[in-house]
C-alpha cells in the first residue's frame, strides 16, 4: 500500500485507475511522458549508485584485514618490535674501526614466503629508525650503488674541480643487515592459520659475527565463509 | 499475471539458466597448434565475451593466461592467471541459491569453481612467467604457493580416502579404499623440479636439496601418475661445475584433456524417461613422442617429467563421485516429479465432471509432457574447464661453457619426423644464472 501511495504521489496510476479515468487523450499522453521521465530518472539514479567508488582516508594505525594476507598492519607490528629491539642492542655502543658511530648497510631481506611481499618496506623502516635515532649511520645500499658511481664519473668529467666529487672516499660499512620472511600455512576446509616468520640480523662485515638478531612472528587465523546467498 | 503464466516463465528461465556450456574455440586452437601464438591471442580476445558467458570468468582467465604465456606476453599472462586464482579462491564460498539450482536444473547453474589441477598449474605457469621476466624470487613464491595448495589437497584426499575406506569397511565393500588411494595426487614433479632450479639460482642449498628429494618422491609415491623413469640427469642439477654454465630446457606438448557428456536414458514410468548426464574427461591425441635439443655441438633428448593430462584426469576422478551422486539425486527427483504430475493430473481429471474430464485430461497430459521434456532437456553435464594447458612436460639440462649459442628444440612424432621446431638464436648462456629455455608445441 505504501508503494501504491508513493507512485500515486508521483503521478503514476495503476492500469485499472487509468482505464477508469476519463481524461482526454492529450492529458493522458502528457501523463505517460511524465511517467516515462520519472522511471528513467529512477533507473539513472540506480545506475549512478552502482558505479560510485567510495574512498575513505584511514589513519596509519588503523588495523584492517581484508584477505588475510600480509598487509600494512603486519608491517607496522613487525617493524615496531624489530626497531625497538635493534636500538636496545649492545652493538650500538661497540667500538668500530673508524672509532665513530657504527655504520650499517642494508643488505637483502629475502622473501621466502608464499606471498609476493615487498621486504624492502621492512628494511627501509628499520633503516629510517636507525638513522633517526642519531646513534647509527647508514650508507647507500646495493640498489643505488651504480647510480652514485656513475654520478661521480659524470662529475669528474663535467663538473668543476672544486665541486666534483672523487671516487674512493665512501664510508665503509661495519655491519650488514640481512634477513628473511617465511610463511607457514595450516589449512583445513574454510579454516586456516597462516604464520609469518620475520628474522633480521646484523652481521659484522669484517668478522662475520652476528652482533644482533631477532625473530618475530605473526599468526593469523582466517575463516572463510563456506556459504553465501 | 496469472500463476500458470508465472510458472511457465520461471521454468523457461530455469531451462535457459542451465543451458549447455560448450563453446567452439577452433579459431584459437588452430593457430596454437601451428605455433602462431599472437594470432591465437587475437582470436581468443575476439571470442572472450562468448567464452565468458558460456563457461564463466574462471575459464576465460585461465585460457587467457595460458595463451598469453605461449605468446610470451608474460606480464599479461600473470595478470590473467592472478585473476583466475583469485576467482577460484572466491568460488570456495558456495552460493546457497546456486546449490539449490544444481539440484533442480543441472550443475551448470553454479559458478564454475575450477579444477584442482587448474589451480595448481596456474601457479606453475605464473612461476615460469616470473622467471622469464627475470624475477626468480617471485617465481619461487609461486612454487611455494603451489606446494601449499598440494599440501591442502593431500590432506583433503587423505581424509576422503579414510572416510571412504571406513564406509567401505562398515558396508563390507572390498576394494573401494584401494581405488581411492590410487587417485591420490599429492605433489607435482613439475612444480618441484622448477622449485629445484629456482633454489639453485637463488643459492638456497637447503631448498635445492629439498625440492630434488620431492621430485624423486613424486615418482616413487605416485607410480600411477608417473609410470616412467625419473629424469636421467636430475642429479646433475644439484651443482654446476666451476667455470661451466647449465642450460635447462623445458618443453610442453599436446593439449590438456576435454570433458564430454555421457548420457543414459532410463524409462521410469509410462510418463517418460530419466536422463542421467555425466561429464567424462577424455585425453587428446598428441603427435609428439620425443623432443630433441641441440646447443652448439651438443645434442640431447628431453625426459618426460609430468603427464599433466593424467594429473587432470586423476584429480577430476575424485570430484566425479560427488558429481555422480548429485546427478542421480537430481535426475531421480525430476523423474519422481514428472510421475507425481502425471498421477495427480490424471487423478483430478478422473474425479472431474463428465463435461470437464476431457479438458482436465488434456491439461494433465500437457503438464506431464512439459515436465518430462524439462527433466530431459535440463539434464546436462557440466563440461566447463580450461582449454589450453599442455598435456606433457619434458625436461633436460646440460653443462656448457658460458657464451652465446643457438638453441634448437625439435618436437618429433613416433616415426622421428620433426613436427615442430623452436629456435632461439644467439641465446646468452651465463655462468651462475638460470638459463631456462622453454619451448612449446601443442600439436
Amino acid at each position: 500500500m505504501v508503494l501504491v501511495r508513493f507512485f500515486q504521489r508521483l503521478g503514476l496510476q495503476s492500469w485499472n485507475q487509468r482505464r477508469r479515468s476519463r481524461r482526454s487523450a492529450t492529458a493522458y499522453k502528457a501523463m505517460k511522458n511524465r511517467n516515462a521521465f520519472v522511471v528513467l530518472c529512477v533507473i539513472a539514479l540506480i545506475l549512478a549508485g552502482c558505479t560510485t567508488t567510495k574512498v575513505k582516508r584511514l589513519s596509519e594505525n588503523t588495523k584492517m584485514d581484508l584477505s588475510g594476507r600480509w598487509n600494512d598492519t603486519d608491517i607496522q607490528l613487525i617493524s615496531n618490535s624489530m626497531i625497538q629491539d635493534c636500538l636496545k642492542g649492545s652493538w650500538i655502543k661497540a667500538k668500530t674501526k673508524s672509532g665513530g658511530k657504527p655504520v650499517v648497510i642494508i643488505g637483502v631481506v629475502e622473501n621466502r614466503s608464499s606471498e609476493h611481499i615487498d621486504t624492502t618496506i621492512i628494511s627501509k623502516k628499520l633503516e629510517a629508525a636507525l638513522v633517526n635515532s642519531g646513534k647509527v649511520l647508514t650508507v647507500n645500499d646495493f640498489e643505488n650503488r651504480d647510480l652514485l658511481v656513475s654520478e661521480r664519473e659524470y662529475q669528474e668529467e663535467n663538473a668543476t674541480k672544486k665541486t666534483a666529487k672523487v671516487s674512493g672516499k665512501e664510508t665503509g660499512a661495519d655491519y650488514m643487515l640481512l634477513g628473511s620472511v617465511k610463511t607457514n600455512l595450516d589449512q583445513e576446509g574454510k579454516k586456516s592459520v597462516r604464520t609469518y616468520y620475520v628474522s633480521l640480523e646484523l652481521v659484522n662485515i669484517e668478522t662475520g659475527v652476528k652482533v644482533w638478531m631477532n625473530e618475530d612472528s605473526i599468526k593469523k587465523y582466517i575463516e572463510r565463509d563456506a556459504y553465501r546467498f | 499475471m496469472s500463476i500458470p503464466r508465472t510458472l511457465l516463465i520461471a521454468l523457461c528461465a530455469l531451462l535457459l539458466f542451465g543451458c549447455a556450456s560448450t563453446v567452439s574455440l577452433g579459431s584459437v586452437e588452430h593457430p596454437l597448434s601451428q605455433g602462431r601464438y599472437d594470432e591465437a591471442v587475437t582470436a581468443l580476445e575476439a571470442n572472450s565475451k562468448q567464452l565468458e558467458s558460456a563457461q564463466g570468468p574462471i575459464v576465460l582467465a585461465l585460457d587467457q593466461g595460458m595463451v598469453f604465456h605461449y605468446a610470451r606476453q608474460f606480464d599479461l599472462s600473470n595478470r590473467h592467471l592472478d585473476n583466475a586464482e583469485g576467482l577460484i579462491t572466491d568460488a570456495f564460498t558456495k552460493s546457497i541459491t546456486e546449490g539449490v539450482a544444481t539440484y533442480l536444473v543441472n550443475d551448470n547453474a553454479r559458478t564454475y569453481p575450477g579444477e584442482d589441477f587448474e589451480d595448481i598449474y596456474s601457479n606453475v605457469f605464473k612461476s615460469l612467467n616470473y622467471q622469464m621476466l627475470g624475477k626468480t624470487e617471485d617465481a619461487m613464491v609461486e612454487i611455494r604457493r603451489a606446494t601449499e595448495k598440494q599440501q591442502v589437497l593431500r590432506d583433503k584426499y587423505e581424509k576422503l580416502s579414510a572416510k571412504t575406506a571406513q564406509a567401505a569397511k562398515n558396508n563390507q565393500v572390498d576394494g573401494l579404499s584401494g581405488d581411492l588411494v590410487s587417485i591420490e595426487f599429492s605433489h607435482s614433479a613439475l612444480a618441484d623440479y622448477l622449485g629445484m632450479l629456482y633454489s639453485r639460482r637463488l643459492g638456497a642449498t637447503a631448498d635445492l636439496s629439498y625440492f630434488h628429494g620431492q621430485v624423486t618422491s613424486a615418482f616413487s609415491s605416485q607410480p600411477h601418475l608417473y609410470p616412467f623413469s625419473v629424469p636421467s640427469r636430475l642429479d646433475e642439477e644439484l651443482s654446476v661445475p666451476s667455470g661451466k654454465a647449465r642450460v635447462n630446457v623445458i618443453a610442453f606438448s599436446g593439449l590438456e584433456p576435454y570433458k564430454q557428456e555421457v548420457s543414459q536414458y532410463l524409462p521410469v514410468s509410462r510418463s517418460g524417461w530419466m536422463k542421467i548426464a555425466l561429464p567424462e574427461m577424455e585425453g587428446r591425441q598428441s603427435m609428439i613422442s620425443r623432443v630433441d635439443v641441440s646447443i652448439g655441438d651438443e645434442r640431447f633428448t628431453l625426459d618426460l617429467l609430468e603427464d599433466l593430462s593424467a594429473v587432470a584426469k586423476q584429480t577430476f576422478a575424485l570430484r566425479l563421485q560427488d558429481i555422480t551422486n548429485r546427478t542421480l539425486i537430481r535426475a531421480t527427483m525430476k523423474a519422481v516429479g514428472t510421475s507425481v504430475i502425471d498421477v495427480v493430473g490424471h487423478g483430478i481429471a478422473q474425479s472431474a465432471s463428465e463435461n470437464d474430464r476431457q479438458g482436465w485430461g488434456l491439461l494433465a497430459d500437457l503438464a506431464t509432457l512439459f515436465s518430462s521434456v524439462f527433466s530431459v532437456a535440463s539434464e546436462q553435464a557440466d563440461l566447463r574447464m580450461s582449454h589450453f594447458f599442455p598435456a606433457m612436460a619434458r625436461v633436460g639440462g646440460i653443462n656448457v661453457e658460458p657464451g652465446v649459442y643457438d638453441v634448437t628444440v625439435e618436437f618429433k612424432d613416433a616415426s622421428g619426423f620433426v613436427v615442430g621446431r623452436v629456435i632461439y638464436k644467439d641465446y646468452h648462456v651465463k655462468e651462475g644464472g638460470l638459463n631456462l629455455v622453454e619451448a612449446v608445441c601443442l600439436r
